[in-house]
């Protein structure tokens, strides 16, 4: 019988080689659906029932094939399509699977068999290897992950998931065991609710992202119908305030704290930098939407701090883009590679 | 005009022109290539996929291919003539019985896809 830590322990080599053979650079999430394609498989997208995904192994003359259910959100489907490339480069039959992300969360994780335990290790190793989820946290300002909502925020800038996330964390031993179990537990909508509030989003599948002046131009990936709670320093008594400038069409402003005041119930660390005491920075925050219309593209979204009274150039500036992933239907293959003629 | 396959009755062509339509979106080709590809004018191809003209058994033949589907894929009667289409798909489907009827048409549609498939470049 195949152990986790034998499984991690060979999966850790086995995406290094992958990451190397393919130079991918680990300065942002790992590309697994242009890994598959590079190896050769082709990538399909079908609505998949309650399944995940299936791998169909190749035969003479023809490729191998990873079919994702197009239903499920990005981050599930990568997950899924890089343990569907394990099983691809440990030579496994082709199988059905069950539902890897409810056993991660439950902790029944032994009852697994040999290739699924080997093929969700490699998955996890592919996409968060040490050295990515360093550079994540780096980004992320993150030191030490010190809560679930540094988890969180990890796996949305991985395009991991929430459970998958705090798992490989321990496996790294960036963060311990019992850490790790006990976080995996929590439901992620228990964590949106706490930072989005009564503005959490309608479906609970989609993501809350928190974001401040750190993330100025670094572009998120978020899905129709994600929210982002976005904090700015901003102190009244200055008379300087934030005013919106620019707005892509399919992001709207959803709640206004100079409105209605309105914080996270989370403490970010702009919030405990600045002390929270009386006449320091303040955050303005505002909570928007990615309409659940929202094509495919880079929308850009923009703010200006300046005294209202005063034209010329703004004491600060911030912008977002969100980048809405479109969804994805079929065979992934480009026209000419499907040529006859 | 006696037509031994059926491509006459409304229902199977209507049938035939989803089909069409639906490998098409699929495999995420246009109306254009598809078009160049089969040798048959991109209006008809149109007309073809809005049931609005026949398909001679030449032009289906000739889109099954560029479609890596049997012709029998086409004309069938939803998801029940791919069982038998290739050994491999048939131990495939037996082997996957823990599939929804949505998930099991669609693994033996990938990999009859498959089955049909051949790279003519290595991949980079």
């Amino acid at each position: 019988m195949t152990t986790w830590a034998d499984a991690h322990a060979r999966a850790a080599v086995t995406a290094a080689e992958v990451v190397a053979d393919l130079g991918i650079g680990l300065e942002r999430p790992v590309d697994v659906f242009s890994a598959i394609e590079s190896l050769g498989l082709v990538l399909a997208f079908a609505p998949l029932g309650k399944a995940s995904g299936y791998y169909l192994p190749g035969s003479e003359g023809h490729p191998a094939g990873v079919l994702i259910n197009e239903l499920h959100p990005r981050t599930r489907q990568r997950y899924t399509a890089a343990h569907e490339l394990g099983h691809h480069l440990y030579g496994h039959a082709g199988e059905t699977e069950s539902d890897p992300e409810s056993v991660l969360m439950r902790g029944e994780m032994e009852r697994w068999a040999d290739p699924e335990k080997e093929a969700e290790a490699f998955g996890a190793w592919l996409l968060m290897p040490r050295r990515l989820i360093r550079r994540g946290l780096v980004a992320l300002g993150i030191g030490d992950v010190k809560s679930p909502y540094d988890v969180y925020a990890l796996s949305l800038w991985l395009g991991t998931s929430y459970t998958a996330t705090s798992r490989q964390l321990a496996v790294t031993r960036l963060i311990d065991d019992r850490h790790s179990d006990t976080w995996a537990r929590i439901a992620p909508r228990v964590i949106k609710s706490d930072l989005a509030g009564m503005y959490v989003p309608d479906d609970l599948r989609n993501d809350v992202w928190l974001l401040d002046e750190r993330h100025d131009r670094e572009p998120i990936e978020a899905r129709p119908g994600d929210r982002v709670v976005l904090m700015l320093d901003e102190t009244p008594s200055t008379g300087y305030s934030w005013a919106q400038v620019e707005l892509g069409s399919p992001i709207r402003v959803i709640a206004d704290s100079f409105k209605n005041p309105w914080e996270p119930r989370v403490a970010t660390a702009a919030s405990t930098a600045a002390g929270e005491t009386d006449g320091s920075a303040h955050s303005r925050c505002f909570v928007l939407e990615v309409a659940a219309d929202a094509q495919g593209g880079l929308q850009k979204i923009a703010w200006e701090k300046r005294r209202g009274w005063i034209t010329g150039a703004p004491v600060a500036e911030f912008a977002l883009s969100v980048r809405v992933n479109p969804s994805l239907h079929g065979v992934q293959l480009a026209e000419r590679e499907l040529a006859i003629a | 005009m006696s037509d031994p396959r059926g491509l006459g009755n409304k229902d199977d062509a209507g049938s035939l022109a989803r089909r069409l339509r639906e490998q098409r979106a699929y495999l995420n080709l246009t109306q254009q290539f598809v078009a160049e590809q089969a040798g048959i004018p991109r209006s008809a191809i149109s007309d073809i996929e809005r049931g609005a003209r026949r398909v001679d058994s030449l032009e289906l033949k000739r889109l099954a291919q560029l479609y890596r589907m049997p012709v029998d894929y086409f004309l069938g009667i939803d998801g029940e003539d791919l069982d038998s289409a290739d050994p491999t798909v048939h131990a495939l489907a037996r082997a996957a019985t823990e599939m929804g009827p949505e998930g099991k048409e669609e693994v033996l549609r990938f990999a009859t896809f498959l089955r049909n498939y051949e790279r003519r470049n290595a991949p980079k």
